[in-house]
C-alpha cells in the first residue's frame, strides 16, 4: 500500500476532476460528500443518546426518595428495595445500550471530520468501520427488542 | 469518469487497487462486504417491526382512538417502513458496488445511507416538537 509523502505539494481539486486529492485510492469527493452529510445526523443522535443515558441513571438514582412510598402504595408481593434494585438493573441496561449507540455514532462522526481534513484511504476505512460496528450493534439489538415485542404481541392476540 | 472501453481488470496481482478507473480498494470493498448483511438485518427487523406494531394497533382496537391519534400513528408506523425500506435499499447498493469496484457505486452507496438518517433525524425532530407543543397544550389545559 503506496504511504502519502509528506513532502508532496499541497493539492485541491481546481481541475474539477473527481479526484478528492493526491494519492487518494478511491476517496472521491463524491464519497466524501455523502458521507459529511451524514455526519451531522449522526451525531446529533449520538448527542441525544447519551444524553438519554444520562438522564434514566439520574431519574432511576432520584426516584430512590420516593420509591419506597410509591412501593407500599403498590402492594408488592416483595420489599421496596428488592424493587428498587430491579429497577435500578433495569436502569442500568437501558442506560448502556443509549450510551453505547452514542458511542458508536459519535466514533462515526468524528471519523467523518477525520476523513474531511485528511482525505486518505485509511481514514475512510476508519470511518466505513466505525458504521460496520454501529449496525452490528444495531442489527443484535434490534433483534432482541423484535423478539420481545413479537412475544409482546402474540400473547395478547 | 470511468473509461467504458478500458479491459476488465482483477486483483490477480494482490495489488491494492479494486479494479480500474477510480475504484475502491480492497479494504474498503470489504469493509462494505461485512457491513452489508447487518444494513440487510436492520431493514428486515425495521419493517417486521412495523408489521408488528401494526397488528398490536388493530387488535387492541385503535379505531376507538381518536381518529387524529389513530391517523399520526399510522403516519409514524409509515415512516418506520420506508426507513426499514432504505436500509434494504443501502444494502443493495452496496451488492452492487461489490461488483463493479467503483467509487460512485460507494458514493451512491453512502447516499443511500446519507438519507436514511436524515428522515430519520427529521422524524424525531418531529416527534420531539409535537411532544413539546402536546406538554404546553396540556399545561395550558391543566392551569385553565
Amino acid at each position: 500500500m503506496p504511504e502519502n509523502n509528506p513532502y508532496a505539494s499541497p493539492s485541491s481539486n481546481l481541475s474539477g476532476q473527481d479526484s478528492y486529492g493526491e494519492r487518494n485510492e478511491g476517496v472521491t469527493q463524491g464519497v466524501v460528500r455523502e458521507l459529511s452529510g451524514t455526519k451531522g445526523w449522526t451525531r446529533f443522535f449520538g448527542v441525544i443518546a447519551i444524553i438519554i443515558a444520562l438522564c434514566v441513571l439520574l431519574f432511576a438514582f432520584a426516584a430512590q426518595t420516593s420509591f419506597d412510598r410509591v412501593m407500599q402504595a403498590w402492594h408488592l408481593p416483595f420489599p421496596p428495595s428488592e424493587a428498587y434494585t430491579i429497577v435500578i438493573v433495569v436502569a442500568v441496561f437501558f442506560a448502556a445500550l443509549a450510551f453505547l449507540y452514542g458511542y458508536f455514532l459519535n466514533g462515526f462522526s468524528s471519523a467523518v471530520n477525520k476523513l474531511e481534513r485528511t482525505g486518505t484511504e485509511s481514514d475512510l476505512a476508519l470511518a466505513l468501520n466505525r458504521q460496520r460496528l454501529y449496525w452490528v450493534f444495531s442489527g443484535i439489538i434490534s433483534v432482541l427488542f423484535l423478539l420481545f415485542t413479537a412475544y409482546n404481541v402474540i400473547s395478547r392476540l | 469518469m470511468d473509461n467504458p472501453y478500458a479491459a476488465p481488470s482483477s486483483n490477480l496481482s494482490g495489488g491494492n487497487s479494486f479494479g480500474a478507473g477510480i475504484g475502491v480498494t480492497q479494504r474498503v470493498a470489504d469493509i462494505m462486504r461485512r457491513t452489508m448483511p447487518w444494513a440487510r438485518l436492520a431493514g428486515i427487523t425495521g419493517i417486521l417491526h412495523t408489521i408488528l406494531n401494526l397488528i398490536a394497533n388493530l387488535s387492541q382496537g385503535a379505531h376507538r382512538s381518536p381518529i387524529a391519534a389513530t391517523g399520526v400513528a399510522y403516519i409514524f408506523l409509515g415512516i418506520n417502513f420506508y426507513l426499514g425500506v432504505k436500509m434494504l435499499s443501502y444494502a443493495r447498493r452496496i451488492g452492487i458496488l461489490l461488483q463493479t469496484g467503483r467509487a460512485s457505486d460507494l458514493a451512491a452507496a453512502l447516499a443511500e445511507h446519507r438519507r436514511y438518517w436524515k428522515i430519520w433525524g427529521l422524524y424525531i425532530l418531529v416527534v420531539f416538537i409535537l411532544g413539546a407543543f402536546g406538554g404546553v397544550l396540556s399545561g395550558v389545559a391543566a392551569a385553565g
